[in-house]
């Protein structure tokens, strides 16, 4: 039981840090990072991380866990969750070029021809592609298996029509991977192919959808007659759900891993403890206050339990394998906690809660964070559907499907209930009470 | 990063399982309590003693299982999902705190059942329930005391937050049995006066060292009522379909299973501080396991009795059992409030956070 590094482990991210402590600034780990909705990086954000990967990318430092013939390290999942972590410890630009080596990444690796891999996945290491997924819609979200946006053969090329909807860093993504309905005839699940979609391609509509903050980092997509040739298409026609699993299942890997560096409620829990030790409840320090200190335990107990339940699920990682729907245990009570944390630290504050920005206490990061945090209980899957995936795929329980209105009674399953347990049962009452 | 245990581990506690399932413990409670017998399984605790379950690592030319402290862990979890009705962790506890103490007494006697242990520390903050010892004599009365009426000796505390093993044989302490909302285990009240008394170091360690492997005992209990719950829901029929089916019930249980989970993220850290032996990290680990896993058995219980429906809100069914019982050990220990209330000012925790 230990979730300290292994020799080899500990060896990496000697190796990184040494790296990173050259080549940038350390972060100070108490600050609460600003909150990713406010605006779409400008001009010269979007440059700085592209030149920040560059860099990574010359010193052998992009796609730890990529094969070599693609630009990457060869590395082990885990070490790129080292090196992710001790990214971490540093400065760097906003983190506009993720997906493209995370979950999106991951899945043209698993999926992409050799010659696919070859063209897409080099320039998106080096920096020079930021990438976005193209799968909700304003009809199918988290039912997104029912989505309509259309693609029809012309010969060697597709013929894309329909709207995608809530997509993350649309309007600055180079490029999107795309599922589209290529057989409305089939069953819902056979009828889906994937794409890689150009985003400045004629045909290619991108506009902003605004948060409550009034900033905006997701976009409205619309394709009109887009033209994409077959050699673009990631899978076989019609295959598209089974690319599409992996694309979910690494973003919720991903998302489940990060918590092992701490970003999980701890900078949140330490900004509360400070804001509760200036606050005042009954005359004193709300810190010294009996069910305010209540509440903070519950928070750090809830906090570290996370935190916990990250090194478990990077042990499944370390020793090679991938987790299954545990990992978004992680991701679904970060997003729940952090939400009550942001109530609780306004509730403390007093009148003063009702202020927004550097008007606030600590720069309003708690009003910004009632603004944010909901987005994380819809973001890759809502509670709903990672608590249905639990039920069903990890408690093995059965799915709903109610009978058929007019099955005879007879045929209807029934009982399961209360057997008499003989012997166990009350003993039989003898005489009159 | 290896935050779990080895095969080899999980193959003990799986020959452990197989152990307690044989002596099939729920219809036995229920059978003694209406009997009116104080519950203890004679049986099992003989073959605990045989099969070597009880002695503690004391080298190798001894005839024990090298029961180091993860093992323990799940002896401790394997116990409270079968709700064994022996005094299992705290005589593990005691001799455990004895090889600490470098006290090779009692070890024989521990490994062959001779010596049934009975744990009873005040909760932190708190300095009562407690014996005073003058010497190597303790005397005092401690009341409640889970398994009291079975126990030859008890691990308690003094006012100055020491802990002894005190040996109730030597002279016999006089004992009330009390009736008892757990079935599984008894309780006393123990008069004692004079008796011989081993010192075991600060309460506090062995507080903690209590607080972690209960834990492992109630997440065993909560498992427990996940997994009876999850069986339930499949094969209950309502409305043309099994009652898991319907999100509200599915929800639940996969809500539970949540729970269940990340308090054992907190158990396993728990038990890594303890292997660690440092005592910086050991109370914060403490509390955490401790808080995690009280809350989340107390849940547990409830909702299986829940999912049961009125099969729940019978004698026969398992449910209240674990209700019982989880209510006792929270009471044993300190409720999760208690063990929460130092967190915000430890040190330990916001180094880590
Ligand atoms: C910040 C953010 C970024 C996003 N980024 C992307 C992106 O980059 N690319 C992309 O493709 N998508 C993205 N999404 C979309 C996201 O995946 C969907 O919003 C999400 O899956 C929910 O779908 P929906 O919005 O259509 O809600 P709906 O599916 O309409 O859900 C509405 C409500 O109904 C509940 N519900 C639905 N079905 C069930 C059910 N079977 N049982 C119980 N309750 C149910 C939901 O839980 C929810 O509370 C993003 C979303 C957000 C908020």
């Amino acid at each position: 039981m230990d979730f300290r590094d292994s020799p080899e482990e500990a060896a990496f991210r000697d190796q990184a840090r040494a790296w990173l402590t050259a080549n940038a600034t350390p972060r100070d780990p108490a600050q609460v990072e600003p909150g990713v909705f406010e605006h779409w990086p400008s001009a010269e954000q979007m440059q700085a991380a592209r030149a920040w990967q560059r860099r990574k990318f010359d010193a052998g430092w992009a796609g730890v866990f990529w094969p070599p013939e693609y630009g990457g390290r060869g590395g082990t999942i885990m070490q790129q969750i080292i090196w992710n972590q001790e990214e971490r410890r540093v400065v760097t630009p906003p983190a506009v070029l993720l997906m493209g080596q995370g979950h999106v990444g991951y899945t043209l690796l698993s999926h992409g021809t050799p010659e696919q891999k070859q063209r897409w996945l080099p320039p998106t290491l080096r920096g020079e592609y930021a990438w976005c997924q193209l799968f909700s819609e304003p009809g199918a979200g988290s039912d997104f298996a029912a989505l309509a946006c259309a693609a029809t053969r012309e010969g060697d090329a597709w013929r894309i029509r329909g709207e995608k909807i809530w997509i993350s860093d649309g309007a600055y993504a180079d490029f999107g991977f795309l599922v589209t309905r290529t057989d409305p005839d089939g069953p819902k699940h056979k009828g889906l192919t994937c794409f890689v979609v150009d985003m400045r391609a004629p045909g290619v509509s991108v506009l902003d959808v605004r948060h409550p903050n009034g900033g905006s980092h997701f976009s409205h997509v619309r394709f009109e007659d887009l033209r994409v040739a077959d050699a673009d298409r990631v899978g076989a026609v019609n295959d598209g759900w089974r690319v599409a699993l992996t694309t979910l299942m690494y973003e919720r890997f991903f998302v489940g891993a990060w918590g092992s560096s701490g970003a999980f409620g701890g900078p949140q829990l330490r900004h509360l403890l400070e804001l509760a030790a200036k606050c005042e409840r009954n005359g004193r320090s709300a810190l010294q206050d009996g069910a305010v200190r209540q509440r903070l335990a519950a928070f750090a107990v809830r906090a570290k339990a996370l935190t916990h339940m990250s090194y478990r699920v990077l042990t499944t990682v370390s020793q090679g394998g991938i987790p299954g729907p545990e990992g978004s245990i992680v991701k679904m009570e970060f997003a729940r906690m952090s939400q009550e944390m942001a109530n609780f630290g306004l509730e403390l504050m007093g009148p003063e809660a009702m202020l927004a920005g550097t008007d606030a206490p600590w720069d309003g990061v708690f009003q910004a964070a009632l603004l944010e945090n909901p987005c994380m209980r819809i973001a890759g899957g809502t509670d709903e559907i990672q608590r249905t995936i639990i039920g069903e795929r990890l408690l093995g329980l059965p799915q709903e499907q109610p009978p058929p209105k007019g099955l005879p009674f007879r045929d209807m399953p029934r009982g399961g209930g209360w057997r008499s347990p003989l012997g166990d049962d009350a003993p039989r009452r003898s005489g009159a009470f | 990063m290896n935050f779990a245990y080895t095969p080899a581990q999980l193959a003990l506690a799986e020959e452990l399982a197989v152990l307690l399932g044989r002596f099939e413990a729920p219809p036995k409670l229920r059978a003694l309590a209406d009997a009116g017998i104080a519950a203890f399984d004679a049986e099992l605790w003989q073959a605990l003693a045989e099969q070597q379950w009880l002695g503690h690592s004391m080298g190798p030319d001894q005839h024990h299982r090298d029961l180091g402290t993860e093992e323990q862990t799940l002896v401790a979890y394997e116990a409270g999902r079968a709700l064994a009705s022996v005094p299992l962790l705290a005589t593990l506890l005691a001799g455990q705190a004895l090889n600490t103490a470098g006290s090779a007494a009692y070890q024989d006697e521990l490994a062959v059942g001779a010596l049934r242990v009975a744990l009873c520390l005040p909760p932190p903050g708190a300095e009562t329930p407690a014996v005073a010892v003058s010497g190597d004599k303790a005397s005092g009365r401690l009341s409640p005391v889970a398994d009291g009426l079975v126990a030859d000796a008890v691990l308690c505390a003094d006012a100055k937050g020491d802990a002894w093993l005190v040996d109730l044989r030597r002279p016999t302490a006089r004992r009330r049995q009390l009736a008892t909302l757990d079935l599984a285990h008894t309780a006393a009240e123990l008069d004692i006066d004079s008796a011989l008394a081993h010192p075991l170091g600060p309460a506090d360690g062995l507080r903690a060292r209590a607080a972690i492997l209960t834990a492992f005992e109630q997440l065993g209990g909560a498992q427990r009522c996940l997994d009876l719950a999850v069986a339930y829901a499949k094969e209950r029929y309502a409305f043309g379909q099994p009652i898991g089916a319907f999100q509200a019930v599915k929800h639940k249980l996969a809500a539970l299973h949540v729970e269940i989970e990340l308090a054992r993220a907190n158990a396993y850290y728990g038990a890594s501080a303890l292997t660690d032996a440092d005592p910086t990290s050991l109370s914060l680990a403490a509390a955490l396991a401790r808080a995690s896993a009280t809350d989340t058995y107390l849940t547990a219980a409830q909702e299986c009795l829940h999912i049961h429906g009125g099969v729940g809100f019978t004698w026969a069914c398992e449910a209240h059992l674990h209700l019982r019982r989880a209510r006792a050990l929270e009471a044993a220990l300190g409720s999760a409030a208690v063990w929460r209330e130092g967190l915000v000012d430890s040190p330990v925790l916001l180094a880590s956070l």
